[in-house]
């Protein structure tokens, strides 16, 4: 025993330096490590949508028309014409192009989608930083209030929004349906998932700040706006960043049900899920189930997309935060 | 004029198991330039007590008494503003371990230059030059390419260098040193100890240097303060307390050192037992429980801080001072406690 003690000690002394450096290295080739084929390929995939949503009805095949035979087909009830090269993903009952609708539909998914995300993590992150950080009263309070929003069933819960934010009325002043923009379905999803961001963010604020650095910074001298901006924010943006494209998939799933029960976007522009919506009578379905399909594959793709590069970013940032 | 006056500071934090009382009436005086030794194991209310002198405690929950006099103001009573004018340029502090007081995801550039653009207004490449210069006097090389590195790219001694540097950077007059060598090889401790001895005299700055280790204060400080359960049992300047240890707690930490000189396989004399629970502490002397020599008295009448009368400033908190033949003085305003 007398004898083991000592030689034990000295090789794991000996062994201990290499193994941190190879350990460093290992880190440091991680972090060079490619992301792989697929990530681009579903990065390509965002990259066009993404052209698609700010080209929109100025792209090549953005605005097509449907002429007057083909809607003389479609009015007899005949669908000859799905996958012409005139009309590459068909056309739809009311004689809509469905690739120049799809083209047009990507602006409006990918603003609601980012457009809650964004939104969503600027209150909810704001609260959530602001409650992790100060505790005590202000959040009792704010996740008080947070946890009233979640017990809320989500579907009644952005009906009622919608219906306090985008009720339309007629010349009279009588409300007559929902009249839903992108931006007012944007703003009431993201009400929707503030309490949701709000605490994946307060609880990650918490872990940073009773870490030692925030403790340095304090001792520094420094006040705690600036605290949260430069010490803890910095923190919490990258894990946020990655779930923000998670969230982004899951928004524009959202969207599409939405539209299925009729309260998506109103007016002539499109959206996917007005698109799913609009194929998903049981006739249409039987005769022409691309006008369907169509935009529940484009929409798969995208979020799918969505997912796997937040899944990625993720592994990437929390390798990054192992190292450390 | 003393830099620091701490008098009968006691920083108790009110838990759901009761009042903890982390630091229970500890006073010292530390005079400009020079360098005290606050020593004890964990959980002696050490760290807890730097921290509160430094007015870093969060408010709630928190129960302060006594005072504390920084550069002739009092600041047990300053608000959360007037502390942050403190620090950085008045007192800063080093932390334990480097690899959790520096922010993981800002450069080092930046984390020196924050604290020098925040107190002195520096414009972005004066303070960048500043902190270049910082990271060179704190033995860094190629500090310039360093600015830009994060702290997962430094070694462990490196990023306590810059965690030093950081601390230096606004030229405190009082630096507190939380365990600085703690989370470091044996190797790189000897170099930070003297990087803060060689800055220190260069700064001619005040110092108070928290540890658990007899070894590292030993010849760096001019005083020693050993505290257990909150209290300081035993404060000496640094020789003195070597050259003969009255609190039987400071004679058994210092056996709990393993020496050169013993033969080899000797068993090293732990203390036994632990700290008492704080929440609720025995009546008498707080080190009864675990102490060789005690007697009745010592476990009903709490010991008050005692000095031998040819030595003034050896006090210490004991009614059977080790080594000691003459009848102990009690100090004037040290009360019983």
């Amino acid at each position: 025993m007398s004898m083991t003690s000592p030689s034990i000690t000295l090789q794991s002394s000996i062994e201990s330096a290499p193994v941190s450096d190879a350990a460093k290295e290992a880190v440091a080739r991680s972090n060079k490590k490619s992301f792989g084929i697929p990530f681009w390929i579903f990065s390509g995939w965002l990259g066009i949508v993404l052209i698609c949503a700010v080209g929109g009805k100025h792209l090549p095949r953005g605005n097509v028309k449907v002429d007057y035979l083909t809607s003389a087909l479609i009015n007899d009830g005949k669908w000859t014409h799905v996958f012409s090269w005139k009309h590459p993903l068909g056309v739809d009952p009311n004689g809509n192009d469905w690739l120049s609708a799809a083209i047009q539909g990507a602006r409006n998914s990918m603003i609601i989608a980012f457009a809650t995300v964004l939104f969503g993590f600027v209150m909810g992150g704001g609260l959530g930083m602001i409650s992790g950080y100060t505790r005590g009263r202000v959040d009792t309070v704010i996740s008080f209030i947070a946890t009233v929003l979640l017990s809320f069933p989500p579907l009644l819960f952005i009906i009622l929004l919608l219906t306090i934010l985008a009720v339309g009325t007629n010349s009279s002043g009588v409300a007559q349906g929902l009249q839903s923009t992108v931006w007012k379905l944007s703003a009431s999803l993201a009400i929707l998932s503030i309490p949701t961001l709000f605490r994946v963010v307060r609880a990650s604020t918490m872990q940073f700040a009773s870490r030692e650095f925030v403790l340095a910074a304090r001792a520094m001298g420094a006040k705690p706006r600036r605290i949260l901006m430069r010490e803890i924010l910095p923190n919490v943006v990258k894990p946020m960043a990655a779930f923000g494209f998670v969230a982004a998939g899951t928004v524009m799933v959202i969207e599409g049900g939405l539209s299925y029960l009729g309260i998506g976007v109103a007016g002539s522009s499109w959206a996917w899920g007005k698109m799913i919506a609009t194929g998903s009578g049981l006739t249409i379905l039987k005769k022409a189930p691309n006008v369907a399909l169509v935009p529940i594959m484009i929409l798969f793709i995208t979020v799918l997309a969505f997912n796997f590069i937040g899944d990625k970013l993720r592994e990437r940032l929390e390798v990054k935060q192992g190292g450390i | 004029m003393s830099l620091l006056v701490v008098d009968d500071l006691k920083t108790h934090f009110r838990t759901d198991r009761g009042v903890v009382r982390a630091v229970d009436g500890v006073s010292f005086v530390l005079e400009e330039g020079s360098t005290l030794g606050v020593v004890g194991e964990s959980g002696s209310g050490k760290s807890v007590l730097s921290r509160s002198i430094m007015n870093l405690l969060q408010k709630r929950g928190v129960i302060r008494e006594g005072s504390v006099t920084f550069d002739g103001t009092v600041t047990t009573t300053l608000n959360a503003r007037d502390s942050r004018k403190l620090y950085g340029t008045g007192m800063s502090m080093i932390f334990q371990d480097p690899m959790t007081s520096l922010n993981p995801v800002v450069k080092i550039g930046r984390q020196i230059t924050e604290s020098l653009r925040l107190h002195f207004d520096m414009d972005k490449d004066f303070a960048r030059d500043t902190a270049e210069e910082l990271l060179r006097s704190v033995g860094i090389p190629e500090p310039r390419r360093r600015l830009g590195e994060y702290p997962h790219q430094l070694s462990g001694g490196m990023r306590q260098r810059v965690v030093i540097a950081i601390a230096l950077a606004c030229g405190p007059k009082l630096l507190f040193a939380d365990e600085p060598t703690t989370a470091l090889d044996v190797t790189v401790q000897k170099q930070i100890l003297n990087l803060l001895a060689r800055q220190q005299a260069e700064r001619k700055m005040s110092m108070i240097l928290v540890t658990h280790d007899l070894g590292v204060v030993a010849g760096r400080t001019d005083d020693i303060m050993v505290m257990y359960a909150g209290q300081a049992v035993e404060k000496a300047p640094t020789t003195k307390l070597f050259r003969n240890m009255r609190h039987p707690y400071t004679e058994a930490l210092m056996k709990s050192i393993p020496k050169l000189a013993d033969p080899s396989h000797t068993r090293l004399e732990a203390i036994p037992g632990r700290p008492p629970n704080m929440t609720n502490p025995p009546p008498g002397c707080r080190f009864a429980l675990r102490c060789p020599y005690a007697t009745d008295r010592c476990h009903v009448e709490m010991p008050p801080l005692m000095a031998d009368p040819d030595e003034p400033d050896h006090q210490f908190r004991c009614w059977y001072p080790v080594g000691l033949s003459t009848k102990p003085a009690v100090l004037a305003g040290a009360g019983v406690r």
